[in-house]
């Protein structure tokens, strides 16, 4: 059983942090639901008992109170329908702006938190769950279930009002039937919640052979190596898996559906006797049997109202309560205070500075000791996975030391404002992102540029190389990148991009550049070609560069070479090739190849 | 030819739900009649029941009549609960042996569609045609046909009472259908409108909840700029969203007016003929139930009417993606020949489809089966489109390419590609096992072949990392399916890439595109040392910017701009004065040389 006592108390626990996250986000919505539930439990008594007071009037021959009466109830359902339509109508609109506050507010959430939480595997899939939350409106809908449940209660009590004749002995029935239908629709739940559970691995292979296999990227592949048969064979071996699974659920879940079947059944068998033995007794009008007949069957189908209520609120309350998880999750930033400004001899520190990912055994960077000076050249080398860009991450602030301190010209970064630190920094990252808009947009994201900032753009464009490409566009500097946001846009080729990315970074005067091997798919000349202008242009600034190709640390005036997460040598070229350790090895078997 | 379209559809997918499972149209059939019945006994029932006690009927024959119904409805229910049941999962089954057939399909499909800029609007709009169509039977034999029995029973009581409540629910029905029809083909315009905002909102929310765009906009505002965008979206939408409910509510008042009306007249005749002691109270109640039934009957069919009329044109998206041309696969069906000489390339000129420059320009070259040849180029230069040419990926659009003297597109296409094995520069590996990722299907079954990959895998240096692994070769690749999936180092990974192309069983030309365009310098060294000593049966193609990877060819064609430049040996290049391969191979290798250094630091 995947729901447990613990998370049903959760759950109640969050109910009043939603109703309050809601009312904040739009007080109208929750107005709404609770005026679409009075006038839907109003409704429900007009139904019960309208048709029990037209019989009764036929029976009695009063044809005038029979008309007003046929005309009240149209009247009603129409009024009903327009007012329920209105709702609708105000709700979608609500919606959709609660969706974008909120995941405004998830999103500024996440940036609140460290680059380190963020990459914490349980933060992240609160953070995405949350995103689903927030699309699927389970905000509103799961207010929307507590209200109705509390109407529904309402509308028991109602009820049993119009049943108060019934003697004591009958209430036993209606708990008996409450029990079963309660017991029934829990062991539904818990099923479809674990169905959902065990199907979802198969479904999600499911999706991984139908969406992305047989596409580019992997269409190439799939061609050549021939991986038709291969991967629909895979593909139907996971389809009966999941149908299996599901058959399996179906079986329990109809079951179940059958038992509460049988009570309602017996249910009314056994009121439609004791109706029929009141009426036959002249205790009862035609119209009073057949209102009681009908609050009878609408009492059987507001307890399974209720009860599906409380386990569905539970269900996804379970969910909903990663909303509330991750924006409550604390942040790893603390400092508060202003940065000092930057200054060409400031330091840099790292003091006995070891780190290891959270939940991991193994350190990655070890007791790393080190002085940057600003203004200085600084090259990062090393095999993959020797701690190069963990070690970057504690430098900029994204990572937070395990043990040691970092400190920047004295001050220890965790006591300084992570927001104003981080704009020391201007980083291309390995993976740098270039987004769906225009040339101009990724070079300045700023959300309405003035003239100055584009002018400030063309001239980066022209420095970094990219005015020829630019040229070429269609749109010229407003031309869309890919077609991810506007159906028009173009393509950039990889070392485009790149540019593009560096003349994003050029823009803003910061004073530390940091190049995380971005250049991979470039030739060895055009990489080199990207470095010496970048050097260029940001001449006496603070530059690191990270990178395999180790001609372009020849252009630094210090060279960290990283090993097993320590730093192996420090120096420059001369000095490390003289050395003759990891630097010279790795160094002259590139040459080697040359030779 | 509108006609056809629906006919050819509505066709398929009765063929379709026939040859997935025989079973499920007579299910439909049955379940719908059953429904209909238990429909039928709710609307007489209470009248029934009425009539007997308020005629003053006996208690106990009510009785016996109340309790026969309610067991009726019982078992009727259990048969309509197991045959849904049933029909869940053959529900299921279809939708997804449609997307398999779809898969396949896609996976046959020539690479150069697959590529086009519109393809993924084809694929989606084919895959959601499979969705949006699934219930085409369902309506066909559950709804339609049992609301028809329904809709009929009905009628009955209103001819023998009066036939005018049933003109009345009828032309209401037709009226607010009319309207309804009207109002969404409107709505439609403005979805299409909002299908694009609502696209562009996935793309920013996609974007904002990735970690890597998180990551990098610790260091810019491209959060700020993505929320307002995603601000003035969602103003864009509220506008669509606003007209499109506006519509929705003025439906629904016609729909309720209808409803007024209805419910109105229906009372009024049952009063009528109440009054004229043509109904008995039991009759009255039923002829309002009657009514009530007959509305929903109609308004169930026209809502089927409706999902069909709608799944005829997205089952034709998906049909229409089916029946896409294969002719890559198709064209040609000679066989190849078991030893072959020499491949060439003839007069080679490329464009991408739909593009108006050249990317290959008269491109001609042999290769002979006992060379290793490379060919060298920068960014750019169209070295990575040759090989898609070679792999038939796509077609020269002008010039041949010849194995042998003959097309390579005459070849019959499976045994042409499984001469090679490439190694592409954007590699892909997948979640499956590590072992199957080597080999994916072609398992081997006996022992012998298990020791031969082995072999491999000592070959390209995997052999005692994949031997450590807990479950070996069986052992999940990347932990997307399987928290205990392991994910290798770059360097690794094109090892496994490597022995990917070795065990590739049959294929004995191979071509290295880029391997080591990631790796760190010692992972670089290795991987060259591995890659040179690779001895293909047949055909050895390098392609590579750093020349140091190249130079060991018997034969090196320099590619600059889509056009051949030089050709020759290493040692042939280097004695061009001037030669463009002489002078990328003095830079390159320039960058480890100290002459070179001093000079470039004197232009500074």
């Amino acid at each position: 059983m995947s729901i447990k006592k613990s998370s049903f108390k959760k759950v109640f626990k969050s109910y009043a942090y939603f109703i309050k996250l809601q009312w904040k986000l739009s007080k109208v919505s929750i107005l709404l639901v609770l005026l679409s539930y009075i006038i839907e439990t109003v409704n429900t008594f007009v139904i019960v008992i309208f048709p029990g007071f037209i019989l009764d009037c036929l029976a009695e021959r009063m044809y005038r109170n029979l008309i007003y009466a046929v005309a009240a109830f149209s009247i009603w359902q129409f009024a009903l329908s327009l007012v329920k339509s209105l709702i609708q109508r105000a709700s979608d609109i609500q919606n959709e702006q609660v969706k974008t506050e909120l995941n405004r507010m998830l999103v500024e959430k996440a940036i609140s938190l460290r680059q380190e939480q963020l990459e914490n595997p349980e933060i992240f899939e609160r953070f995405e769950i949350a995103r689903m939350c927030s699309n699927d409106c389970l905000t509103i809908s799961f207010i929307s279930s507590i209200f109705s449940f509390v109407f529904l209660a309402v509308e028991l009590a109602g009820l049993l009002y119009i049943l108060k004749s019934m003697p004591w002995w009958c209430i036993i029935i209606f708990v008996i039937s409450t029990i079963i239908y309660a017991a029934a629709n829990r062991f539904i739940a818990v099923n479809s919640i674990n169905a959902e559970e065990e199907e979802n691995k198969p479904n999600r292979i499911m999706r991984y052979f139908s969406y992305e296999v047989p596409k580019p990227p992997y269409a190439k592949e799939v061609r050549i190596f021939d991986l038709q048969p291969f991967v629909s064979q895979r593909h139907a071996e996971t389809l009966e898996q999941s149908i299996s699974v599901t058959r399996k659920y179906l079986k329990h879940i109809s079951n179940a559906q059958q038992y509460a079947r049988i009570t309602d059944c017996l249910l009314s068998i056994f009121f439609y006797a004791f109706y029929i033995f009141r009426f036959a007794a002249g205790k009862l009008t035609v119209g009073m049997f057949s209102v009681s007949v009908n609050a009878v069957f609408r009492f059987s189908q507001t307890v399974n109202g209720i009860v599906a209520r409380v386990i569905n609120c539970s269900a996804s309350g379970v969910r909903l309560s990663k909303i509330k998880d991750f924006l409550e999750t604390k942040s790893l930033n603390t400092g508060t205070i202003k940065p000092p400004e930057y200054k060409e001899n400031g330091i840099i520190e790292f003091v006995n500075v070891s780190y290891r990912y959270p939940g991991r055994e193994e350190y990655v960077l070890k007791n790393i000791n080190v002085r940057i000076n600003l203004g200085e050249k600084l090259s990062i080398v090393g095999r993959n996975g020797a701690g190069k860009t963990t070690f970057i991450s504690l430098m900029t602030g994204l990572y937070k030391p395990t043990q040691g301190k970092i400190l920047y010209n004295g001050i220890d970064i965790e006591t300084l404002d992570s927001e104003e630190y981080a704009r020391l920094f201007s980083v291309v990252l390995q993976n740098y992102q270039i987004y769906g808009f225009t040339v101009l947009d990724n070079i300045l994201l700023k959300e309405n540029p003035s003239n100055d900032d584009i002018s400030e753009a063309e001239r980066r464009i022209d420095r970094i190389g990219l005015r020829g490409t630019v040229e070429k566009l269609p749109e010229k500097a407003d031309t869309y990148i890919t077609q991810r946001f506007n159906k028009d846009g173009t393509e950039l080729s990889g070392g485009e991009s790149q540019k593009l990315a560096i003349a994003r970074m050029l823009k803003r005067n910061s004073d530390i550049y940091i190049l995380d091997e971005p250049t991979a798919s470039l030739s060895p000349q055009n990489e080199y070609e990207i470095y010496r202008r970048f050097d260029e242009l940001v001449s006496g600034k603070t530059v690191i560069f990270i990178s395999h190709r180790l001609s372009s640390c020849r252009l630094c005036d210090r060279i960290l070479v990283f090993d097993n997460g320590e730093i192996a040598e420090d120096g420059n070229h001369d000095t490390l090739m003289k050395k003759n350790a990891l630097y010279a090895e790795m160094f002259s078997k590139q040459a080697v190849l040359y030779a | 030819m509108r006609k056809n379209k629906t006919l050819k559809c509505i066709l398929f997918q009765i063929k379709k739900s026939y040859k997935t499972n025989k079973s499920e149209i007579p299910y439909l059939i049955a379940a719908g009649l059953m429904e209909e019945a238990q429909n039928m006994l709710s609307m007489l029932f209470p009248a029934a029941i009425l009539s007997i006690i308020s005629g003053g009927g006996k208690a106990q024959k009510a009785l016996i009549i109340v309790t026969s119904v309610n067991l009726l409805l019982v078992i009727f229910s259990f048969l309509v609960e197991y045959a849904s049941r049933a029909l869940c999962l053959h529900g299921i089954r279809l939708v997804n042996t449609m997307q398999l057939d779809m898969n396949r399909k896609t996976m046959h499909m020539n690479y150069a569609d697959i590529k086009e800029s519109s393809y993924i609007n084809k694929y989606d709009t084919a895959s959601d045609g499979i969705w949006k169509s699934s219930d085409t039977v369902h309506y066909l034999f559950r709804v339609i046909l049992s609301r028809v029995v329904m809709i009929s029973a009905t009628l009955f009581i209103f001819i023998r009472v009066h036939f005018a409540v049933a003109a009345v629910v009828f032309a209401t029905i037709i009226f607010d259908y009319a309207m309804n029809a009207h109002i969404v083909k409107k709505q439609h315009a403005n979805d299409t409108e909002n299908a694009v905002y609502r696209n562009r909102q996935k793309y920013l929310d996609d974007t904002l909840f990735d970690q890597n765009v998180q990551k990098d906009a610790s260091f810019n505002s491209a959060n700020a700029f993505l929320l307002h965008k995603r601000k003035e979206l969602t103003k864009s939408i509220l506008q669509v969203v606003r007209k499109n409910t506006m519509l929705d509510f003025t439906d629904n008042t016609i729909g309720a007016a209808c409803t007024l009306v209805r419910t109105v007249f229906t009372y009024l005749i049952a009063l009528k003929q109440y009054i004229a002691g043509k109904l008995h109270i039991a009759d009255f109640l039923l002829f309002i139930s009657a009514a009530q039934q007959m509305t929903d009957a109609f308004f169930q069919m026209v809502n089927a009417a409706e999902y069909i009329r709608k799944a005829v044109n997205y089952c034709d998206d998906y049909l229409k993606y089916m029946e896409i041309p294969e002719t890559d696969r198709t064209e040609g069906n000679l066989e190849v020949p078991k030893h072959f000489h020499v491949l060439e390339f003839r007069n080679v000129s490329f464009k991408y489809p739909g593009r108006s420059e050249y990317v290959l320009r008269n491109l001609s070259f042999t290769v002979n089966t006992n060379e290793v040849m490379a060919i060298v180029g920068d960014n750019g230069a169209g070295k990575s489109t040759l090989v898609k040419l070679l792999l038939r990926l796509y077609k020269p659009s002008s010039g041949e390419i010849l194995l042998d003297g003959v097309s390579i597109h005459d070849y019959r296409y499976d045994d042409y590609t499984a001469l090679f094995a490439p190694v592409f520069q954007d590699y892909m590996t997948y979640s499956f096992t590590v072992g199957e990722n080597i080999y994916f299907g072609n398992t081997p079954a006996s022992a012998g072949a298990n020791a031969d990959l082995y072999k491999i895998l000592d070959k390209v240096g995997l052999k005692d990392k994949i031997s450590a692994l807990p479950e070996g070769l069986d052992t999940p690749y990347t932990k997307r399916f399987d928290p205990h999936g392991i994910v290798f180092s770059g360097g690794e990974e094109q090892r496994l890439v490597i022995a990917r192309a070795f065990a590739k069983a049959g294929a004995g030309s191979m071509i290295l595109d880029e391997p080591t365009a990631s790796l760190d310098p010692l992972a670089e060294y290795e991987i060259n040392k591995l890659i040179h000593s690779v001895a293909a049966d047949d055909f050895l193609i390098f392609i590579s910017h750093r020349l140091s990877t190249t130079k060991f060819a018997d034969k090196i064609i320099v590619l600059q701009n889509g056009e051949p430049a030089e050709e020759g040996s290493h040692a042939d290049l280097m004695g061009l004065d001037n030669g463009i391969y002489k002078t990328m191979y003095c830079i390159q290798s320039s960058y480890y040389t100290d002459e070179t250094m001093r000079m470039s630091e004197k232009n500074k």
